[in-house]
């Protein structure tokens, strides 16, 4: 394919999404812009823990982070929607900075356990915290009666940012760093990669990412509570939707936030059987099929992609 | 007086306790000294036994303590072949897959109990349990003291098992030098399968126990994996001593941060001592390589 019909067929794409709003059912709409979230946020986790070596099990902290920061800023102090949502995107990353301290030091496997523990206390200490709801939770009232037209379009900017950010981030000069970490920590401390700076910047990015995608999706659903908004489960479906595709790719987490969406809605009256199937999914995929659907796809189809697509 | 009494008597607890953290941290430790992996779905597999344990109690109305015989070789080939079948294919590709691979079947295994005994909360609690034990004026938790006791009798056992078999001897050589080992016809996957059936085998009593403890509900098992790694970080990987003194250090910050703090704060408490310990030593108290 010649570069410039490439960007001819982005455009296309791009108009497309941007009018589907105006003529796909209310329905459609609601499930578009959960595809649109989960992608955004599985793009950036994936790419975190297939390039960078950063498996973290405690992005719900900012999912939670974002939903909370957004509706408190906007009820409490009155602070308009679309600031609140910005506001929470920087706390987000600040938090992310912050975090960074403790939790970068430790490597592979104590970095999961790690953000795993840290999402766990936030989550306690936001159902003891009386300021938001405590254990009974939050209910956004400002934001009833926004319709999913206006909430679509802060959902696709997500997901195509997302998309941009790490078809850029693989590659920046950063990026190679990060891929020289993932591939080996030491040698690439030794050749001289400053490793605590590039891991930070990439999980303030994918965090702020995820904050934001915390405060769209509060937005959307107009309720917090401390359990569901800090639950791993968040942290599940982004694996599912990464791994699905293939961990590591851009295309890999859009197949996966698609079946993702569909498996919501199929099982949506059955407790639990929704994550079960995503669970066996993922193991089977994991064993069987590492490099996921979509790489096995392009490889038999001969499409020659390049790395990160 | 009695204020050092009760004070006295809160300590010894977090002892207790402490024993039994220990035993439900073994496998963790285990399974991490000798394949360098971390099992997400440990605490599962505890509430996972004391599950089969109330399914046993249940319908065929044995103690809790006798289905350990159904459920400990149940929980034994469930580790075997979990390991034979998933873990020893994914080794290869490093610790992250298999914390993606035990991750995965750590929501497996919460969402299949949900959906077979649904969200209640559950307990093997006996009557025998609930007397009240007096020692020199202080009130040990009979719960605790049972846990402690089995905790100790099974830590001694495991210590003669690697001390005095051949599988325990080769299960230590492995992490030693696998090359070493593989050249004196030691089969390190072979191994491994031994010791993640073992691991479950010890997970399966601590599990049960923790029942016995404590209420237990399908999405329990996540605290003790955290709690596991707690004690796992504190006392070195693969270490007996270590997990024993790791297992009485959280035990301790559990009964006294919820003395101090309250219930709602106590289990924040014990994970903020983790992570500052991780944060101090990121490699653990005692040392220990990963």
């Amino acid at each position: 394919m010649e570069l410039k019909s490439r960007y001819i067929y982005i455009v296309i794409l791009l108009a497309v999404l941007t009018s589907l709003p105006l003529w796909v059912g209310g329905f459609l709409r609601d499930a578009l812009i959960l595809f649109f979230l989960y992608l955004a946020a599985a793009e950036v986790w994936g790419f975190m823990a297939k390039h960078a070596g950063i498996v973290s099990l405690g992005q719900q902290i900012f999912i939670g982070v974002g939903g909370y920061t957004t509706a408190v800023l906007s009820m409490y102090f009155g602070i308009p929607m679309y600031a609140s949502v910005i506001i929470s995107g920087l706390l987000g990353a600040g938090l992310a900075g912050l975090l960074s301290f403790p939790l970068l030091r430790l490597r592979g496997v104590y970095f999961a356990i790690g953000t795993f523990l840290a999402a766990e206390v936030i989550r306690l200490a936001f159902s003891g915290w009386e300021f938001v709801g405590a254990g009974k939770g939050l209910i956004f009232r400002d934001a009833y009666g926004i319709p999913t037209t206006i909430i679509y379009y802060p959902a696709l900017a997500l997901a195509v940012i997302s998309i941009f950010l790490v078809y850029l981030l693989y590659h920046s000069k950063l990026g190679f760093g990060l891929r020289s970490i993932g591939a080996d920590e030491d040698v690439a401390c030794g050749l001289g990669v400053n490793t605590f700076v590039c891991k930070a910047t990439c999980f303030i990015l994918a965090s702020l990412i995820t904050t934001l995608v915390g405060a769209v999706n509060v937005i959307h659903h107009t309720y917090l509570h401390p359990t569901s908004a800090f639950s791993i489960s968040w942290t599940v479906n982004f694996l599912f939707v990464a791994v699905i595709g293939g961990v590591g790719t851009i295309v890999g987490p859009i197949i996966g936030s698609a079946l993702f969406v569909a498996f919501g809605y199929l099982f949506a009256q059955y407790l639990g059987l929704s994550l079960l199937l995503e669970g066996l999914i993922v193991l089977a995929i994991l064993i069987a099929l590492p490099q996921g659907v979509w790489s096995a796809i392009s490889r038999k189809l001969k499409l020659n992609l390049k790395p990160p697509l | 007086m009695m204020e050092i009494l009760s004070y006295i008597n809160l300590i010894l607890n977090g002892l207790l306790l402490g024993g039994l953290f220990a035993l439900t941290a073994f496998g963790l430790s285990v399974l991490a000294g000798i394949m360098r992996v971390i099992n997400i779905a440990h605490g599962d597999f505890a509430i996972l036994a004391a599950y089969l344990s109330l399914t046993i109690m249940n319908s065929f109305g044995m103690d809790p303590f006798l289905s350990l015989v159904f459920v400990a070789p149940i929980m034994f080939a469930v580790g075997y072949f979990f390991q034979k079948f998933t873990i020893n294919r994914v080794l290869a590709m490093g610790a992250n897959q298999v914390v993606l691979v035990t991750f995965a079947l750590s929501i497996v295994i919460q969402n299949l109990l949900l959906l077979i005994f649904t969200a209640d909360a559950r307990s093997l609690i006996t009557p025998y349990l609930l007397t009240n034990i007096e020692l020199f004026g202080l009130n040990p938790s009979p719960r605790y003291a049972v846990g402690f006791i089995s905790a100790l009798i099974v830590f001694g056992l495991i210590f003669i098992f690697f001390k005095k078999t051949y599988l325990g001897k080769a299960m230590r050589a492995v992490p030693f030098d696998p090359e070493a080992a593989k050249m004196i016809g030691i089969k390190s996957e072979v191994i491994y399968n031994y010791a993640a059936g073992l691991a479950l085998l010890v997970v399966a009593i601590a599990g049960v126990l923790l029942g016995l403890a404590f209420t237990f509900y399908p999405d329990t098992g996540p605290m003790y994996v955290l709690l596991s790694f707690g004690v796992v970080v504190m006392g070195g990987l693969g270490s007996l001593k270590g997990t024993l003194i790791g297992g009485f250090i959280l035990g301790e910050a559990l009964v006294l941060g919820g003395f101090f703090f309250g219930s709602r704060f106590q289990l924040m408490f014990c994970y903020l001592v983790i992570l500052a310990i991780l944060y101090l030593r990121p490699r653990g108290l005692f040392g220990g390589k990963v």
